[in-house]
């Protein structure tokens, strides 16, 4: 890939590798991951891929996973040193799924990849292709887990705020 | 579900959880735009490589808090940079918070004898442990080891390094749900930069002996802490240490990357003999894995030393593997800088980290604790 081509990439998806991590980490692990999925692409891609955005996102989620795995097998050493008083609204970090909120505590119960799903649709709002190829699924598999999630979900949207939303689904999947 | 069907799920589901989106993309640009330049041009210009080092993820529901710590501090090195380093000695922390002079760093003597080709010793190792019994299985594979790794903090040019050791103890089931239990220990200052860099290392809880408990599978934004070994795939390396490793990495040799794999993968569940038959097997395979011959490990363990060597996390490496003769059972693994930012030029080499595999065993419950692996003998059993 040439430099300006490159560039071009840089410019249109930093923001969005960017925001995919820190919807995830804390920032400046965010910083690394989005700085990361960059140099493999600078390193990797003799073009732009068809969908830039998805291909990102998809090598961010490896880059993540397999830091967060050793972080875990390095012990708690970096929490430790890390252990300095902070607010989330200082360093950026999320909390997840807000955690007082109905529908929050039901996402939470999904699976790990079902709720990936779920940020790639809602934060990230990639399409469903987009999103399949993040997850390393067909388009198909993905329909089918996006199927299960709805239901999963709608069984916990019993006070949902939008309530006729939430009995339009029952009523599809019923 | 129809494309219609699809195209309303994600309307709904964007619809009920959009509010819960903890970042715009609006904050994120603006936010983001110097930094980006900077990102950019040291991309372009080669200057830029791994980095993610030290800084602790936050994960979704995980607690406590995590501090603002600014990007600035993990550029990688540039040559300059490291050039110069000021070394200001060797010290100790204790789990008592007080710092003393340490009296060894927990590294291997280094002087490995020269290599030869480790096909046939890994073969031999292979078909020792093929005519070990399979052991009984029970509902968790339960790992414990002993680590040192190796923590960075880089400003203004300044680099401070320490090594703090962790016991970890760590009971999953196949599906990945279990315990992990984390204790910490001491911490070695390797490396003085500045006060500053080593402030931010130094951290009021650094050291200790205090547990950790983690409850395994509910963290969803982990890898399961369990591999599926039925589903890896044992006559294609590089597929296997991707699923190992979770990662897609083909800047990473294939041999480097099974060498790191297996000691991940060792360090997070218990191998039966015909599977650590099939891990040596699948490293034989592979071309410039060295045979370092016999070595003891840190807990004067004796085993088998085998040797990859790289030069694709920032500077030559070495990938140590301690593995015993007749079991098969990996003892130890390391990762040590030969020379660069790690370990400057004309330097001894640096520790990076290191992994002791204490005992791994099938056990009953997340209560149950398996027995010190013995060189020679078959899986630990469990220990009262």
């Amino acid at each position: 890939m040439s430099e300006d081509d490159f560039t071009d990439l840089f410019g249109a998806h930093y923001a969005a590798v960017l925001a995919y991590g820190l919807r995830r980490v804390d920032s400046a692990t965010a910083h690394d991951l989005a700085a990361e999925v960059f140099v493999v692409a600078w390193r990797r891609l003799p073009t732009a891929p068809e969908r830039p955005r998805a291909w990102l996102l998809a090598v961010a989620r490896r880059v993540l996973a397999n830091e967060l795995r050793r972080q875990e097998r390095a012990g708690r050493l970096h929490r430790r040193i890390a252990d300095q008083p902070a607010t989330a609204a200082q360093d950026g970090v999320v909390e997840g799924w807000a955690g007082d909120d109905e529908l929050g505590r039901a996402v939470a119960r999904l699976s790990t990849v079902d709720q990936e799903l779920v940020r790639l649709l809602v934060w990230e709002e990639l399409d469903p292709q987009e999103a399949a190829e993040v997850l390393g699924c067909t388009g198909g598999a993905f329909r089918v887990r996006l199927h299960r999630v709805r239901k999963r979900l709608a069984e916990h949207w019993g006070e949902a705020p939008t309530a006729h939303a939430v009995t339009t689904t029952r009523g599809e999947l019923a | 579900m129809t494309s219609t069907d699809t195209r309303a799920a994600v309307a709904e589901l964007r619809r009920h959880l959009g509010r819960t989106n903890p970042i715009t993309d609006d904050g994120v640009g603006a936010a983001a735009a110097d930094e980006a330049q900077l990102v950019l041009r040291s991309i372009v210009t080669g200057e830029r490589a791994r980095v993610l080092t030290s800084v602790p993820a936050r994960r979704p529901g995980a607690g406590g808090p995590v501090p603002a710590r600014g990007p600035r501090r993990r550029w990688v090195l540039a040559a300059a940079a490291v050039a110069g380093l000021s070394v200001a000695g060797v010290l100790a922390r204790s789990p008592g918070g007080q710092t003393a002079v340490a009296e060894s760093l927990p590294v291997l003597p280094y002087a490995l004898p020269e290599g030869t080709p480790a096909a046939a010793a890994l073969e031999r190792i292979a078909a020792a442990a093929e005519l070990l019994p399979a052991p009984v299985r029970a509902e968790y594979g339960y790992v414990r080891t002993t680590g040192w790794y190796q923590g960075t903090s880089v400003s203004g040019g300044a680099v401070s390094t320490v090594l703090a050791s962790t016991q970890v103890e760590l009971w999953a089931d196949e599906d990945g749900r279990g315990r992990q239990r984390q204790v910490p220990g001491p911490v070695l200052v390797q490396r003085v930069g500045s006060q500053e860099t080593l402030d931010s290392l130094l951290g009021p809880a650094v050291g200790g002996s205090e547990a950790s408990e983690t409850t395994l599978g509910d963290d969803p934004a982990l890898p399961s802490a369990r591999t599926d070994l039925t589903r890896l795939e044992w006559d294609d390396p590089r597929a296997w240490a991707n699923a190992v490793h979770h990662h897609d990495n083909p800047d990473i040799p294939v041999p480097v990357d099974v060498v790191t794999a297996v000691g991940q993968l060792f360090a997070s569940q218990p191998l039966d003999p015909a599977d650590r038959a099939r891990t040596w097997r699948l490293l034989a395979a592979l071309p410039d894995v060295q045979d370092r011959g016999p070595l003891a490990d840190r807990l004067g363990r004796t085993g088998r030393a085998f040797t990859v060597d790289s030069s694709v996390f920032g500077g030559p490496q070495q990938h140590l593997l301690v593995v015993d003769e007749i079991t098969g059972q990996l003892l130890e693994s390391d990762d040590v800088a030969l020379t660069g930012p790690a370990a400057a030029e004309g330097e001894e080499p640096v520790l990076l980290g290191l992994t002791l595999l204490v005992a791994a065993a099938w056990v009953a419950s997340t209560e149950t604790r398996a027995g010190v692996l013995v060189p020679g003998l078959a899986d630990g059993t469990d220990a009262p």
